[in-house]
């Protein structure tokens, strides 16, 4: 088993936990039969883009920013009907490769939405990404408060 | 509606699927039935190899569409095991 630690407090005690929630750093490329595709098609590799993921245990499901995928060109591969606060709406649905620290966690078995993240957070500072139960449920995670760290096991 | 030829096809073929092909993967671009496949990068790899880098559906063989809940996304983390 790995395991993985984010730290979230500050060299001045600052608790980035308290403040923001579990926020990591990914990197966001496109799936493998997409890059395989591209490579025996001699066709140049996509570009990856780095940005933050909020760790959000109250969602079922796992919402990467649709900017992201329109700027990576990815296609979309399905379309979901989805309860929000404001409603039902019609989703596009991607797959995606979604690397954190040493684990890649690709969203495969299940699609994930395309959703403009900067509507779905208050507080959002550039998350591409948020990460639900969809995805957690292949993890442990450890929430440990007093201390501003997160522990992720895969 | 995006993709909407390729989910009327869906839903048009879903009674026969769902007979022989349930927890499948089904790839429909246009009115084209690229075929049923195993598992998701399969379907996705063969529609690939016909239409290219573009919009399809790939969709897998269930009895019913679920909706999505994302209603809490707004409060952040809300249930932990610690």
């Amino acid at each position: 088993m790995s395991e993985f630690e984010f730290s979230y407090r500050s060299a001045i005690g600052e608790d980035f936990l308290y403040y923001d929630g579990p926020i990591i750093e990914v990197s966001i490329n496109a799936p493998v039969p997409l890059i395989s595709y591209l490579r025996d098609s001699h066709l140049p590799a996509y570009s990856v883009i780095s940005g933050l993921a909020i760790i959000d245990t109250g969602a079922s499901v796992s919402v990467l920013d649709e900017n992201v995928m329109l700027d990576l060109e990815i296609p979309f591969l399905d379309t979901i009907w989805t309860d929000t606060i404001h409603g039902t709406a019609e989703t596009k649905r991607y797959n995606a490769s979604v690397r954190w620290s040493a684990a890649t966690c690709r969203c495969s078995s299940e699609l994930c939405s395309g959703w403009e993240c900067s509507s779905l957070y208050e507080f959002w500072r550039g998350c591409h990404h948020a990460i639900g139960r969809d995805l957690l449920r292949r993890f442990t995670m450890t929430y440990d408060g007093p201390n501003s760290k997160v522990k992720i096991a895969t | 509606m995006a993709l909407e030829t390729e989910i009327a096809l869906y839903n048009e073929l879903l009674p026969s699927l769902l007979e022989s092909s349930m927890g499948k993967y089904v790839a429909i671009k246009g009115n084209d039935l690229i075929g049923v496949f195993d598992d998701m990068d399969m379907g996705y790899r063969a529609a690939l190899d016909k239409y290219g880098v573009t919009n399809f559906l790939l969709r897998p063989v269930r009895a019913e569409e679920p909706i999505l809940d994302m209603r809490n996304l707004q409060f952040g983390i809300v249930r932990v095991r610690v």
